[in-house]
């Protein structure tokens, strides 16, 4: 049997990956995404520094989502060794961890995804053709830029996490000084999630079979954890790695997971948009009713949908924390460092992120074990593309390369990878 | 006037000073019109390296032999090549891994450690090709960027950076977390760029902007002695955090402090 193969680039997509479409005499047979980025071994690195250096040290695995790296490690040290973290604390942190996640929702969104939607190859084409567009791209970004900025000290690798809260709240002024265009950043996020819900009409609308997988918050939207979310099932943050199998292929520097039935599962805004849309706003459901969502999403295309929901939810949370900020003073903190196994996980804006940790007797990092979202879903990705190509009937043979690897890419870019992540 | 033809090329890295580097490329709209980005594999589906460039910016650190190729295709292709961020500069967070054995390091983290194509020490950019600029920072300073590239826009060469944090520290009018409350502070020996933000949240820098250029390793010593006798911290502690971001601004000295240590 003759078997020919054809690779692409991935673009507009964080990190370097490629497509590869392995063809058969007549169709195509298998999709597989090739993760080719270097590993930088964060996890080896870690060995032997203290939990305190470890926040730090985790956010360089992702110039995205650098926070949730900093809340993942943070929370695991401080739950495993009783340190309370004062709400008003909490709070800020929470903040911060919200305009990560507007942050990287409007680049996907915008800079990335848009052109599929609209059918272009880049933003610039998008901008260019719609000024008002961009207008309103440019100022939600830059409002996103300048809440990490008083809170957090800059746009990424953000200064002001630690073990047991923040170095510093924030002077009232400065904070309120977000509040005057918190009003045009709900207004611009409530229309572009209209504009996404619109436009996504033209996407494909068959049904999949898809295992989600979330954590769970009882009163909120969820961003931190313990409780993590399953067919059905709920279990601790610290059965995690008994529920997965975790996989190694030789094109790909990323691991990879299946449940340990060997179910494919999916994790991100789609997973957390199914199991806790009656904890969106109000407003936010309202709005997506009224064209016709509802959970749970059943197609991956619809992730675009869970995203721009989720960036008009986080808008308003964000908001409401403006409003009704109250500084504290900051006390100084003694981390009293205990050996043991610490568990962590928060929904980074591309699902569950997963860290483990052994601390020894020298109360130093001894092992680490990170587990980031997209490592997760790279199986549904390919097995979805297969899906994909299938429901548009397009199984044909290397004449449809072209056009067969652009769909593929299209359903890659619906889980939004991040592969400096994956490999970490 | 012709627009300044641009490439963004990413290698081992965590893409932060990318999303900086869009922020100086689109944040300006006159500046955005005087330029061409003809190779950004992150935010154009163009797939391949094609013609020359005027500047190009290079994320990250440099790890396998596919790297160096690329970087060696990019340096003949381009008049400006620049690093941007610590990884490019110094090597960044990665480079703590150099010397421990590849295949050992490997063992760690993957279950098939031979099917993972990295071959040796982690190197800069400037380390492996000739580098008209480097602009450290974990992540670089997008405005700092931004200044950067009006500059070259209007056809100036003198783009320097030579400044302790310290001096920015200082002019900002900020408390010395240092002297003051006796909080490790890495300034005196930090580039400056950043702003002090650290200080400005009342802890100590890290360093995350790397080594001051003109720094030797005889200096990073006797700070470190410096704040051991001052009882702030211990020298292994204050070399361990300095190695964090500038590894290979020093390799030969911090090679020799780590077989010391026998971590
Ligand atoms: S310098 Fe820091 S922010 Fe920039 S790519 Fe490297 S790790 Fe990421
Ligand atoms: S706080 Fe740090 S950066 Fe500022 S002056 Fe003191 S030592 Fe220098
Ligand atoms: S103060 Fe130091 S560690 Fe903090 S952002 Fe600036 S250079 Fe980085």
């Amino acid at each position: 049997m003759s078997v020919t193969t054809y690779e692409t680039r991935l673009t507009r997509v964080e990190g370097e990956g490629l497509v590869k479409l392995i063809f058969g005499e007549r169709n195509i047979e298998r999709v597989e995404v090739h993760i080719v980025e270097a590993p930088r071994f964060v996890e080896y690195i870690m060995r032997g520094r203290k939990p305190t250096e470890i926040p730090e040290i985790a956010s360089r695995i992702c110039g995205i989502c650098s926070v949730s790296y900093q809340v993942a490690a943070a929370t695991a040290f401080e739950r495993g060794m009783n340190i309370e973290v004062p709400y008003e604390e909490e709070s800020l942190r929470n903040a911060i961890f919200i305009s990560e996640h507007i942050k990287s929702n409007i680049l996907h969104v915008l800079y990335l995804q848009l052109p599929d939607i609209l059918g272009v190859s880049s933003s610039l084409e998008v901008f260019k053709k719609n000024p008002d567009l961009h207008k309103m791209a440019m100022d939600f970004f830059m409002w996103s830029r300048k809440a990490m900025k008083i809170l957090g000290g800059r746009y990424h690798n953000i200064v002001n996490i630690r073990i047991g809260g923040v170095y510093k709240m924030p002077e009232r002024s400065d904070v309120m000084s977000l509040s005057v265009e918190a009003e045009k950043a709900i207004t611009n996020a409530r229309k572009l999630a209209e504009f996404v819900f619109e436009n996504v009409e033209k996407l494909p609308k068959y049904k999949q079979d898809m295992k989600t997988m979330a954590l769970c918050d009882s009163i909120n939207y969820p961003i931190v954890s313990r409780e993590i979310c399953f067919d059905g099932r709920k279990f601790d943050v610290s059965g995690f790695e008994e529920e997965i199998k975790e996989e190694q292929v030789p094109y790909s520097n990323s691991l990879r997971y299946k449940t340990k039935l060997g179910e494919i599962y999916v994790v991100g805004p789609i997973s957390r948009f199914s199991t806790s849309f009656f904890n969106l706003s109000e407003e936010v459901r309202r709005a997506l009713r009224s064209f016709g969502y509802a959970p749970p999403l059943r197609n991956i295309h619809c992730s675009v949908v869970a995203r721009a929901a989720e960036l008009y939810e986080f808008s308003l949370r964000l908001a409401d924390f403006i409003d009704s900020y109250r500084p504290v003073q900051v006390e100084a903190k003694e981390v009293q460092i205990a050996p043991g196994i610490y568990w962590g996980a928060v929904e980074a804006p591309r699902g569950i992120l997963y860290h483990r940790y052994k601390v020894n007797e020298k109360g130093v990092v001894e092992e680490a074990n990170i587990i980031p979202p997209t490592s997760q879903n790279l199986i549904a990705m390919e097995d979805f593309s297969m899906q994909h190509l299938s429901n548009l009937g397009l199984l044909g043979g290397e004449n449809m390369k072209d056009e067969i690897a652009r769909e593929v890419e299209k359903v890659i870019r619906q889980f939004d990878p991040c592969i400096s992540c994956s490999v970490h | 006037m012709n627009k300044l033809r641009i490439g963004v090329e990413k290698l081992t890295s965590c893409s932060g000073c990318i999303n900086e580097i869009i922020y100086a490329l689109l944040a300006d709209p006159k500046l955005t019109e005087s330029l061409e980005i003809a190779y950004f594999p992150e935010l154009l589906d163009k797939k391949s390296l094609e013609g020359q460039f005027d500047i190009f910016f290079v994320e990250g650190s440099i790890v396998n032999k596919d790297q160096i190729e690329t970087v060696e295709d990019i340096r003949e292709r381009s008049r400006l090549v620049i690093a941007v961020g610590t990884c490019s500069t110094y090597g960044g967070i990665q480079s703590l891994r150099d010397k421990k054995g590849v295949e050992e390091v490997k063992k760690h983290v993957y279950p098939k450690p031979e099917l993972i194509d990295v071959e040796g020490d982690v190197y800069s950019l400037q380390e492996v090709i000739k580098t008209d600029l480097a602009i450290p920072g974990c992540p670089v300073d997008g405005n700092l960027l931004l200044r950067v590239l009006r500059k070259i826009a209007i056809g100036s060469k003198d783009i320097s950076i030579t400044e302790s944090l310290c001096a920015e520290c200082k002019r900002k009018g900020l408390e010395c977390v240092l002297v003051k409350k006796k909080i490790p502070c890495l300034g005196p020996i930090t580039a400056a760029g950043c702003g002090a933000i650290c200080p400005s949240f009342g802890r100590g820098c890290i360093g995350c902007f790397g080594l001051r250029k003109d720094i030797s390793s005889k200096e990073i010593e006797n700070f470190a002695n410096r704040l051991e006798e001052a009882g702030i911290m211990k020298k292994s502690d204050v070399l361990s955090f300095v190695m964090r971001f500038s590894y290979a601004k020093e390799k030969g000295y911090f090679e020799k402090i780590v077989e010391e240590r026998g971590r």
